[in-house]
């Protein structure tokens, strides 16, 4: 996997990006995209999300919002400053959804509609948008989330020039924590100096610029991150779009897409593009971060237990024989395998079985390889964005690398083992996100 | 020492000097930018008043604008492809031509050999963008070099630009298949007397580069290009069919509704919903007849459309009547509900 993604950065390291903007600027070279925001009490970072989507170069969109019944207000914050309007429009019923209440359109940006709904989760929402939405494609983004100007111009390029066989992608996530940002526009790039968000940094780009550029170039994509993908609104309506009793809905509707690919037959394909950028904000407290990856891990294993059929199926050729295996082994059984070792080690400690230079050395080794892999990371990112980060930053992230094994791996394992439980005994909840806002606001001249 | 210990602590070492190595490798970059971005912005700064001068003021022009170093011609580059992006003026655009042909072009047979793929694209969009046709043998003969499909499609499109004689006949005979929206890219550029003669050429064209160019002839709502859209009426491919029929709906005229008239009991319910859009530029005489017929079609995008095109003529009403007298069927399968209070 290092040395697909390492080959595929390399070569489109020094690429002009912008051509790709210029040649599909315009409308007749594109394909029209409804957004679709999906925000539950969401009234600290929703103004500069759907700023950040009226920024995009982008001949044809529209924006929808959709309130899944907030207890804040993030529904009169929206009306208010976008100055809504109650509208009728017609809603197509594709999809089982819960009620919709209303619809308003803002009366500056006619392209932006918020719609007001009962709450029934985020896969509702986004049933609810797609029966909404009026143009083939769909782009799903976070209700916290900002899209740098010219990431749906990259990402529906593979899209667009395959003439309708790349049916979804997938875009690049960062965070986006303590940066400067006006009006959805961030003004510039900075780390964040809080730790745990820092150590997220470092995963998301090893999770991202490693893993998901190699399985992209095989069409082994199991997960399109929730936070910013394009679908093909046909094939999502015709595989019966999100699953609202699945909490991670978004990996579970990728496995179903495979799923018909294969059982279609024909050459149709799931991307991933690491150009585009969608910045997220990351949790910044250890209880939220805990809520984000029990839920995770809860999801994964809801989608593979789903599709369990698909596992080493040759019915579905390497997703069935790679890409499942894989996700089953590694990111499924990984945290139990990871606590069996842990336990081994303390067993054998209290029995005096450990031979202790050994044990000290292959410490080492798993923490320089890990540091190994976290530096490569970072060279990824430079390479995908032909940016190179300040020494300082550098040696920050680098640093951080180094205690992960001590303190955030065990974190993580606690928190996956929770997600098991959670899985096992069938328990649902999404936990409640508190959202800080994701930058430092600039305040007006 | 122990076998298995000096094996771990060599695998240690070679990680440690790995980690080292990237580290150094990060670091020497991003110095290395640092002072790139130095002298771009140098460039920049001496030469941005005066690239305004002679392309907009129309000045003389002065030697100082000459770039002499690689990264002072990316600086220049980064200022040319903005002028030419954001100001649509022929004159500039022979400015440019004449500048990068005079002083860039060497660089760029240089660069169109290079071994790393990104900065021979990057050529072949320079070559575009500042309309280096003295550098369009020079690819042609350096073709074998250029195997990538990207690089292919550039120089085909380079070909399309400067060498129009040759570039049809290539068209048909070119082992190749592009991609339809490639195939739009250099359509939409063509020049009308090309576009006629690749309408006489249809049926030699990959079925890409004939949905291509009836979407780019659709595009150009031009009225007297109606009949090229209606001779495809009765070709064997039903996308072509679709296609034309919505091209004719989009340049906005029925010139003989007795063409669009057979797809009304079309197979294919497409057609007939092409059928539908097109009725609502005949006069009302013309397509009551028909409308009733689409009204009681069983798809209901088809039903929608008549609904939506003939709701200001109050024909939904009077197709409700003669519903309630069982001539016209209501829709009753995928329910459109009209939401709002």
């Amino acid at each position: 996997m290092l040395t697909v993604a390492v080959l595929r950065l390399q070569k489109k390291q020094l690429l002009d990006k912008t051509e790709i903007t210029e040649q599909y600027i315009n409308s007749f070279n594109s394909k029209p995209i409804s957004i679709i925001v999906p925000a539950y009490n969401e009234e600290v970072g929703i103004i500069d999300s759907i700023h950040s989507l009226l920024n995009l170069r982008y001949p044809e969109t529209e924006i929808l919002v959709i309130n899944d019944g907030s207890t804040d207000h993030t529904q009169q914050v929206v009306i208010d400053y976008f100055k809504m309007v109650p509208i009728q429009r017609e809603i197509r019923t594709d999809l089982m959804t819960t009620n919709v209440v209303q619809i308003y359109q803002s009366t500056i940006h006619p392209n932006c509609l918020l719609v007001e709904k009962e709450n029934g989760g985020k896969a509702d929402a986004l049933n609810v948008g797609i029966n909404i939405s009026k143009y083939p494609y769909f782009c799903t983004i976070d209700g916290d989330s900002l899209l740098d100007e010219t990431s749906l111009l990259h990402v529906m390029q593979p899209i667009i020039l395959s003439d309708g066989e790349v049916i979804a992608t997938g875009g690049n996530v960062r965070i986006a924590n303590d940066m400067h940002m006006r009006l959805g526009s961030l003004l510039s790039t900075q780390i964040s100096k809080n730790y745990l968000v820092l150590m997220q940094i470092v995963e998301y780009l090893r999770a991202f610029l490693m893993g998901r550029i190699a399985l992209s170039e095989f069409n082994l994509v199991l997960i399109i991150s929730g936070a910013f993908g394009i679908f093909s609104k046909k094939w999502v309506i015709e595989t019966g779009g999100y699953r609202a009793d699945i909490i991670g809905e978004d990996m579970e509707l990728v496995v179903r897409l495979h799923r018909a690919i294969r059982e279609k037959g024909g050459k149709h394909r799931i991307e991933f593009v690491p150009e585009p950028v969608c910045w997220t904000e990351a949790p910044q407290s250890f209880s939220v971060l805990r809520r984000q990856r029990r839920r995770w891990y809860q999801g994964l294993l809801e989608s593979l237990t789903v599709h369990i059929k698909m596992a080493l199926n040759p019915k579905y050729g390497r997703i069935g024989l790679i890409a499942f295996p894989y996700f089953i082994i590694v990111e499924a059984l990984g945290p139990i395998i990871e606590l069996g070792g842990y336990i081994y080690m303390i067993i054998a400690f209290f029995l005096g079985e450990i031979y202790y230079e050994m044990a000290l050395l292959m410490l080492l080794l798993f923490i320089i390889y890990g540091v190994l892999l976290s530096i490569l990371a970072i060279l990824f990112e430079a390479w995908s964005v032909n940016q190179y980060p300040k020494i300082s930053n550098l040696l920050r992230m680098i640093l951080m690398s180094f205690t992960e094994i001590f303190w955030y791996r065990p974190l993580t394992l606690i928190w996956r083992l929770e997600g098991l439980f959670h899985f096992l005994t069938k328990k649902k909840e999404w936990g409640q996100m508190e959202r800080k806002g994701i930058s430092k606001k600039e305040t007006s001249a | 020492m122990n076998i298995t210990i000096l094996t771990v602590l060599y695998c240690i070492g070679i990680l440690v000097l790995f980690c080292l190595f990237l580290f150094g490798i990060l670091a020497i970059r991003y110095f290395i930018q640092m002072r790139h971005q130095r002298v771009m912005d140098k460039y920049y700064k001496k030469t941005e008043q005066l690239w305004f001068n002679y392309l907009i003021e129309d000045s003389q022009f002065t030697l100082k604008l000459i770039p002499k170093t690689t990264n002072e011609i990316k600086s220049a580059e980064n200022i040319l492809l903005s002028y030419i992006n954001n100001i649509s003026d022929e004159a500039i655009q022979s400015k440019i031509s004449f500048f990068a042909k005079a002083y860039l072009s060497n660089y760029y047979m240089k660069m169109l050999t290079h071994r790393r793929w990104s900065i021979r694209m990057n050529t072949l969009y320079r070559i575009v963008d500042f309309r280096l046709d003295n550098l369009v043998d020079y690819c042609l003969e350096n073709q074998a070099k250029l195997k990538t499909s990207n690089e292919q499609f550039q120089v085909f499109k380079i070909q399309s630009m400067f060498r129009k004689e040759s570039f049809i006949p290539l068209l048909t005979t070119l082992q190749t298949i592009f991609s339809e929206t490639e195939y739009r890219q250099i359509f939409i550029e063509m020049d009308e007397e090309m576009l006629e003669c690749l309408f006489h050429l249809f049926e030699q064209l990959p079925k890409n580069a004939q949905y291509a160019l009836i979407e780019v002839f659709s595009n150009k709502v031009d009225f007297e290009k109606v009949h090229h859209l209606e001779g495809l009426l009765v070709n064997e491919d039903a996308e072509v069919r679709i296609r034309a029929l919505k091209g004719m709906e989009r340049i906005g005229v029925i010139q003989d509704l007795n063409l669009i008239l057979p797809f009304l009991k079309s197979s294919i319910w497409e057609e007939r919903l092409m059928v539908a859009k097109l009725l609502k530029y005949g006069t009302l005489d013309q397509v009551e007849p028909y409308l009733i017929e689409l009204f009681n079609d069983p798809n209901n995008y088809i039903q929608k459309e008549i609904m939506t095109a003939f709701k200001k003529e109050k024909i939904v009403e009077q197709l409700n009547e003669k519903s309630a007298k069982g001539i016209v069927n209501q829709p009753t399968k995928q329910q459109f509900v009209l939401e709002g209070h």
